[in-house]
């Protein structure tokens, strides 16, 4: 679990000569969750070998750690797995430090070391929250490769986020291309996939990730059936105008992601398999086996459903009521019917992004929220409602948001705003967006 | 004015010269896709006529419409107005400079009402500044005079009845009615009218008819698109024939319609349509 | 439970200074989506910049308040003309996706830590309000309504900010009925129309958005004014849908309509909450709440009142476009 924190940070770039922290949420794996406890922060403190790719860990026992806060603060020493255990109250911030002066010879930190961290229980409040935190000492090899050294990793990342955001975007195009509507709910079809699967994973019959994934699936492709059933399709027949469906799909939205937050939860929960897996090296890139399935995985499913689209009767018949639906229904299609199939399989869709980012950043009630935006900025610089322009319009997004963090690695949490901005800029220069055409007036 | 139909002077080939003519139409091409639209080398519109463009469905007709009123950028030409170019143009300015378009779609502003359709049209008006809109003193007489002027039409298109209800509960006619009497709110050379006639009644066709002869009687330009072939050769001077993007025809209603070319682009595109009993 | 708090807590929020913000920003969104018709999603933004206009000069580099005053309302208008440079040529549909991404981009750069010395980060700004305590003709003990106490400061914000927000509502209804406002309504009737009867539709557009960008603005100030703290974490995209639940709730293209739809509103919203509040309630003397833990507890049913909001602003869009008092026939809101 520690290497993944110190992986992920080192990937985006936060330290750059040996010493990195990272602050992260509670992960589920066998050796945290003894440590989670109500109001408990874990920290750890491992130094980094060098001379190994940066893979071993090593824990240093005896650092003096410091917690402090408004509501109380305490002291603790790591044990011999690195580890130490405090006890606080569990609201508000808290500062968290070890003192340097603790370490063992041998043990270096170098200037630019940040041996403080902040904890903040505020977010995701709820009973049983722990958090964990880790100090990393010591050199990395890895890091001294340099700027460029985390190029190909980053591009790793970028293409796992793109697939994840194209798997999710196409539902969302196909929809916009045969009704026209903007779906702001699609954010809660996602979260639904991936709520249903960790229920399935951990509260009830608790299958593993791959058995409960397909109900989780189905959920969502349900949800996005019932939607068309009971709500679109009677405001259809009522000819509402796009505008006032687009305002009922942000109402549902908000809404039912409150009933999510009511009965889930503001915690971000993971699911009990792949976590804290060593990764495959490939070369300058290290994958975990979890992101290599969540990549492949998506790869498969976004060319399957390509060659769907373009090979099958079906496939064909949602792009001729998408190019124009009067036409194809004049030519015998039944639009209703194929609208009804493209809920489904957009909502499914959306339900495979919604276990993959499940899997990849963990379940919270506004997940899909969170990533919405991103979809919106991939499906119209792809040009509003076309499908593989969302493909693209996906992948230029996720790359910008992760090429965002190499190449300024001081402002990370401001990654969206790389993909925002792409977003803004491709509409000036080409307003119908990647693969789109212009709209004819009169 | 000039009413004289009879002796219209002009040569009966597609492109030919006009004296006096109000819009100079040069090498205009637009393409969608590799789908060339529009592709017009050289067409004037005469001053003071009813001219109809007819053409199969997909010649280029609407497209041409848009390019020369400034919705729509042509990729290559341009086009004079009174003698003045009008490339590059915005739309609302191509309408200021005196050359106003209606829409094949009406285009009733359906939720004000149909007083406020025509006062809307009327041209410098001083409340419709920001600064100025807040003070009612400063706009109010000229309002009153727009308003004036706005009932005197409405009087004139059989509106007048109506004149506070919601354009939105207007039927088809009538719509097209309140889009051609709005477009003289403001005062234009000349009208250019896409498909007048669709979806009217035919009780409502004659007046509307009669309603396109006035505006030529007053000495506008009227330019207009339409299918119907019996109100084409009831009030149009000159026709313009457009296939396939190009013009390939010009003429009174009969040179046109005993023009093979025309005959061939209207049975080629499998357009059933009646050239009336001269063709 | 306690009915005459609850009750006249409900209505104190749906007058109070909170509530003449979101009337404000309301207001100003209707001038965007009700008369002109443009889709802005990204109404919070205009309201972070004027809240971070106020509070950052102030708090930061210690202007004198009028100043910052001036700065609200030209960095709402610098913004209105960048979004409108930007999107107003774009499809509807783009502009609200824009807008949304724009305001996004605002909160998330208020939010950074790379800028905590100019903005406090997530933990926003303080200190700015000295000014207006200063101007405070109220004595600081304030007064009583039925069984909500108001204290001075509070009473200062509720009444400046009637009076500014009549002002502003005044402004908004001569513009409406002015010849200005005639060609705001064509636009949103059909933009294409406007153009080819020679009005300038983009330029209308970029006014319509300047003003309404500048009155959302004010209201930005207000929130902040009465919350004696500026954070990002309001300004987040919630806020725009709840404008557009208040503009339709009180009626789309009226300048009644954000007065009345906040009220409602906000009403609605803090009866079910407080209500809810105390029906979870436990006290040492009393360790039984009213509701059963297993339905509703203390942990988790302030999320009841933003299920309401959602499902709300669906649910009205559907049944009620009209608003609640308005006639169907002359609804400015269309479902065709």
């Amino acid at each position: 679990m520690k290497i993944d924190i110190a992986k992920s940070a080192l990937r985006k770039g936060t330290g750059v000569l040996g010493i990195f922290l990272a602050v992260s949420f509670a992960l589920w794996s066998p050796s945290a969750q003894a440590a989670q406890e109500d109001g408990t922060i874990t920290v750890s403190v491992v130094e980094r070998a060098s001379g190994d790719n940066g893979q071993a860990k090593n824990p240093v026992a005896g650092v003096k750690i410091r917690v402090q806060g408004a509501a109380g603060s305490a002291d603790g020493v790591t044990d011999a797995k690195g580890l130490a255990v405090l006890n606080v109250p569990q609201t508000g911030k808290y500062d968290v430090s070890f003192d340097v002066a603790s370490l063992p010879k041998g043990v270096a930190v170098s200037s630019d070391t940040k041996t403080t961290a902040s904890i903040d229980f505020s977010v995701g409040v709820s009973v049983g929250t722990g958090k964990s935190l880790s100090f990393f000492v010591g050199s990395d090899t890895r890091a001294t490769r340099g700027r460029w050294g985390l190029l190909p990793q980053t591009l790793v990342n970028g293409i796992k986020l793109s697939l994840i955001l194209a798997i999710c975007s196409i539902g969302l195009a196909l929809i916009y291309g045969t009704t026209g509507l903007t779906n702001f709910a699609h954010s809660e079809i996602i979260t639904m996939a991936a709520m249903v699967t960790f229920w399935f994973n951990q509260n009830g019959p608790r299958w593993p990730l791959l058995l409960a994934a397909p109900f989780g699936v189905a959920a969502s492709a349900l949800m996005g059936s019932a939607f068309e059933l009971r709500v679109w399709r009677p405001l259809r027949r009522r000819s509402t105008s796009l505008t006032s469906m687009m305002i009922v799909s942000i109402g549902m939205a908000i809404g039912t992601r409150y009933v999510y937050l009511f009965f889930f939860g503001g915690r971000n929960r993971r699911f009990v398999q792949y976590v804290g897996d060593p990764e495959i090296d490939f070369g300058p890139v290290g994958i975990t086996p979890r992101d290599l399935g969540i990549m492949i995985i998506s790869a498969i499913v976004v060319v399957g459903f390509s060659i769907f689209l373009l090979r099958t009767r079906f496939g064909k018949a949602i792009r001729a009521v998408s190019d124009n639906s009067d036409l194809a229904s004049a030519t015998g299609i039944n639009t209703d019917r194929i609208i009804l199939l493209v809920w489904a399989l957009g909502g499914g869709l959306a339900g495979i992004g919604g276990v993959m980012l499940g899997a990849a950043t963990g379940v919270q009630w506004d997940m899909g929220n969170v990533i919405l935006l991103l979809l919106f900025a991939a499906f119209t610089v792809g040009g509003l409602g076309n499908p593989f322009g969302a493909l693209a319009g996906s992948f230029v997004i996720g790359m910008f948001t992760e090429l965002w963090t190499w190449v300024f690695p001081n402002v990370v949490e401001l990654k969206t705003l790389g993909a925002l901005i792409a977003l803004v800029v491709i509409l000036l220069v080409r307003p119908q967006g990647l693969l789109g055409q212009k709209e004819r007036v009169g | 004015m000039s009413t004289d139909t009879s002796a219209v002077p002009f040569e009966s080939v597609p492109g030919s010269q006009k004296p006096d003519a109000i819009l100079v139409v040069d090498n205009v091409t637009r393409s969608f896709g590799g789908l060339t639209a529009v592709n017009v080398a050289h067409l004037e519109i005469p001053r003071h006529r009813i001219t109809a463009l007819i053409g199969p469905n997909g010649a280029g007709k609407t497209t041409l419409f848009n390019l020369l009123t400034g919705f729509d950028e042509p990729d290559t030409g341009e086009w004079k107005f009174n003698g003045l170019s009008l490339g590059g143009v915005a739309a609302h300015k191509v309408a200021r400079r005196g050359m106003v378009r209606t829409f094949q779609l009406t285009k009733a502003l359906s939720r004000m009402t149909i007083i406020d359709n025509m006062r809307l049209g009327a041209r410098n008006q001083r409340g419709e500044s920001v600064w100025r809109g807040i003070i009612r003193p400063i706009w109010a007489s000229q309002e009153q005079d727009i308003t004036q002027k706005a009932e005197d039409l409405l009087e004139r298109f059989n509106l007048a009845h109506m004149r506070d209800e919601l354009a939105g509960s207007l039927s088809g006619g009538q719509r097209k009615l309140l889009e051609m009497a709005r477009a003289l709110m403001v005062e234009p050379e000349m009208v250019m009218l896409d498909e007048p006639m669709a979806g009217v009644n035919p009780a409502l066709k004659q007046s509307l008819l009669q309603h396109i002869k006035v505006l030529r009687d007053e000495g506008r330009t009227v330019l207009f698109v339409e299918h119907d072939m019996d109100m084409v050769r009831e009030i149009s001077d000159w026709i313009i024939v457009m296939a396939q993007g190009e013009v390939i025809a010009e003429g009174t209603f009969d040179d046109v319609g005993s023009n093979s070319k025309v005959v061939d682009a209207y049975l080629g595109s499998h357009h059933d349509v009646d050239l009336g009993d001269h063709a | 439970m306690n009915w005459g708090l609850i009750l006249s807590n409900s209505f104190y929020t749906a007058i109070s200074a909170n509530a003449i913000a979101y009337m404000l920003v309301a207001t100003g969104l209707n001038v965007h989506f009700g008369y002109t018709g443009l889709l802005n999603f990204g109404q919070a933004g205009f309201a972070a910049i004027g809240a971070y206009s106020l509070s950052i000069p102030i708090s930061r580099f210690n202007w004198p308040w009028p100043f910052a005053v001036l700065l609200v309302i030209v960095s709402a208008v610098a913004l209105a003309l960048l979004l409108g440079f930007t999107t107003l040529r774009l499809r509807a549909d783009y502009l609200a996706i824009v807008t949304i991404a724009v305001a996004e981009i605002i909160r998330l750069s208020l939010n950074s830590v790379r800028f905590t010395w100019l903005t406090g980060g997530n933990d926003g700004l303080q200190g700015f309000t000295s000014f207006m305590e200063k101007l405070n003709p109220f004595p600081q003990q304030g007064i009583w309504l039925w069984k909500q106490k108001i204290d001075g400061y509070r009473l200062w914000l509720l009444v400046s900010g009637w009076v500014l927000l009549m002002v502003v509502a005044t402004l908004v209804y001569l513009l409406m009925r002015s010849p200005w406002g005639r060609v705001l309504r064509s636009i949103r009737e059909d933009e294409d129309a406007a153009r080819s009867l020679g009005k300038n539709v983009f330029a209308y557009k970029l006014q319509s958005l300047m003003i309404g960008g500048a009155i959302g603005a004010i209201g930005g100030v207000w929130l902040v004014l009465d919350k004696q703290s500026s954070q990002p974490g309001d300004f987040a995209t919630t806020f725009t849908f709840f404008s557009y639940t208040i503009i339709i709730l009180g009626g789309v293209a009226r300048v009644k309509g954000p007065v009345i739809g906040t009220m409602i509103f906000l009403f609605v919203i803090q009866f079910v909450d407080i209500s809810l509040q105390q029906a979870t309630k436990t006290t040492p003397s009393d360790p039984t709440p009213l509701l059963p833990t297993w339905l509703i507890d203390q942990n988790n049913y302030a999320q009841l009142r933003f299920m309401v909001a959602g499902f709300a602003l669906a649910a009205l869009v559907v049944f009620r476009p009209q608003g609640i008092f308005g006639d169907k026939r002359e609804q400015a809101f269309d479902v065709h």
